[in-house]
């Protein structure tokens, strides 16, 4: 047998090397995601279950019993579903971290360096907040927030703004509906909060017409009016810029002690007469823009609509064999058409005699 | 005893189960990742066997690995070992036509 010069294969030996890295990088990560997974849960754990009757579900068990664990969806995101509390519907913990089981974003992140979050997403019943939409957090994700979101593009126009007023940093920016909206949602415990963890602060988004990122639509499609739900959204950066340790999970805390306050402090905000009033012409001006850019639209679409009903119908009136009842149903229609026709000239004679 | 005024806000009648996000609605929630690794590995495989090349195979490899590390829990694993097995075959079957030694590309 030829004898086998192992060092020629150099290049395959540097693959298998490469393959075992980055099974060993997989592993190694995977667990420190784990572990700050249940640090987290951990260190704020008895909080929640002081707060909500529910904390911990799947959605697939036949009875609402608290899992009492988070929901792993892959090996960096985990998520916690809480429920039944005053105040809101229920919230959505979801503990993005960063992709440490997949080696190579690790060397991506040589280059970017990232940080683990922790996103919050409080849903609310209508009875739960008044009409108004609000953002504070850091000055680039409110310029990228105001570009990106739907209601936040829609309804706080002017660029974000400093809140020195307040006393909270410069590093961090508010979008605001009105200056009410902003007065009421800025008393001094939240701006102590802001103050306090403003380097842990991505971003917070109150809104009562939350409908996500603006989703791009397809041409031709008939737009609907995006649906909407109160929310309370939070986006926290996790100290420690991507070298966490679970430790650092304490750090947040505080964090869930503002949402919490904001879930209690939000039912109470409610915007007097003057407000209200904008608030209400701010949505029906919203509505407006798009019921009218959408005009052409819902019109072909109701034409092809009723083409359709048309033909159907005159390929039903072939289709019947029976020629008596064809003619009956021939003369049926043409009676409906002639109806339509009568109704049509009535109309236009009184919009005739409105305008004289 | 002090009076406690923090009434406990918990309300065991008002549970709202946990409904998954529907990402069929908002796609922009998925990561591709795990389907774009998925489909290149294939692709490298395929390469890598009709057209006998070894590194293709190799690179089928590693992108099958990226693509399981990047899959959401949720996921069939069944696809995930077909490629990755795919993958390993390509891999065996360019060796066992042609013993020698990749030559590296530079």
């Amino acid at each position: 047998m030829p004898h086998i010069h192992w060092e020629s294969y150099y290049m395959e030996i540097l693959m298998v090397t490469g393959l075992l890295a980055y099974i060993m990088n997989y592993i190694i990560g995977k667990n420190k995601n784990s572990r700050l997974a249940q640090a987290w849960f951990n260190s704020h754990r008895e909080l929640l279950e002081s707060n909500f009757a529910l904390v911990g579900d799947d959605g697939t068990s036949k009875e609402a019993t608290s899992t009492g664990k988070l929901n792993q969806e892959n090996e960096h995101i985990y998520n916690l579903w809480c429920s039944g509390r005053v105040c809101c519907e229920g919230m959505l913990i979801q503990l993005k971290f960063l992709k440490r089981q997949d080696l190579l974003n690790v060397l991506a992140r040589m280059m970017r360096p990232a940080c683990d979050q922790v996103q919050v997403k409080v849903t609310l019943n209508d009875e739960d907040m008044d009409t108004f939409v609000f953002a504070v957090g850091s000055r680039k994700a409110m310029a990228r927030l105001q570009k990106e979101m739907q209601d936040l593009c829609e309804f706080c126009g002017d660029k974000p703004k400093s809140g020195a007023k307040y006393g909270i940093p410069e590093s961090l920016a508010i979008l605001s509906e009105m200056g009410e909206v902003t007065d009421g949602v800025m008393d001094n415990k939240m701006v102590h909060y802001l103050t306090s963890h403003a380097d842990k602060i991505e971003s917070i988004h109150f809104s009562d017409q939350f409908s996500g990122p603006k989703v791009m639509q397809e041409e031709g499609q008939p737009l609907k009016l995006p649906e909407t739900k109160k929310t309370l959204l939070f986006t926290f950066n996790v100290p420690g810029m991507g070298n966490t340790s679970p430790k650092d999970m304490d750090s947040l805390l505080p964090l869930m002690n503002m949402v919490i306050y904001s879930i209690d402090k939000v039912k109470k905000l409610r915007l007097n007469r003057e407000g209200k009033q904008k608030a209400d012409k701010n949505r029906s001006r919203v509505e407006d823009n798009f019921l009218k850019q959408t005009h052409t639209q819902r019109q072909e679409a109701a034409q092809t609509r009723r083409e359709e009903k048309k033909r159907a119908e005159k390929e039903r009136i072939m289709n019947e064999e029976d020629p008596d009842r064809q003619r009956r149903l021939e003369e049926a229609a043409q009676r409906r058409e002639q109806k339509k026709l009568e109704k049509k000239q009535m109309k236009m004679k009184q919009i005739k005699v409105k305008a004289m | 005893m002090t009076v406690n005024n923090m009434a406990d806000p918990r309300r065991p009648n008002k549970i709202f189960r946990y409904k998954p996000p529907n990402t069929e609605t908002n796609p922009t929630l998925e990561d591709p990742t795990p389907d774009y690794m998925n489909l290149l590995g294939m692709v490298f495989s395929m390469c890598g066997l009709m057209l006998k090349l070894k590194w293709c195979a190799w690179i089928a490899v590693y992108c099958s690995f990226i693509s399981f590390a990047n899959s959401r829990s949720s996921e069939d694993t069944k696809q995930m070992m077909s490629s990755f097995m795919l993958s390993i075959s390509a891999v065996v079957m360019s060796y066992l036509q042609n013993p020698q030694p990749m030559s590296p590309p530079w």
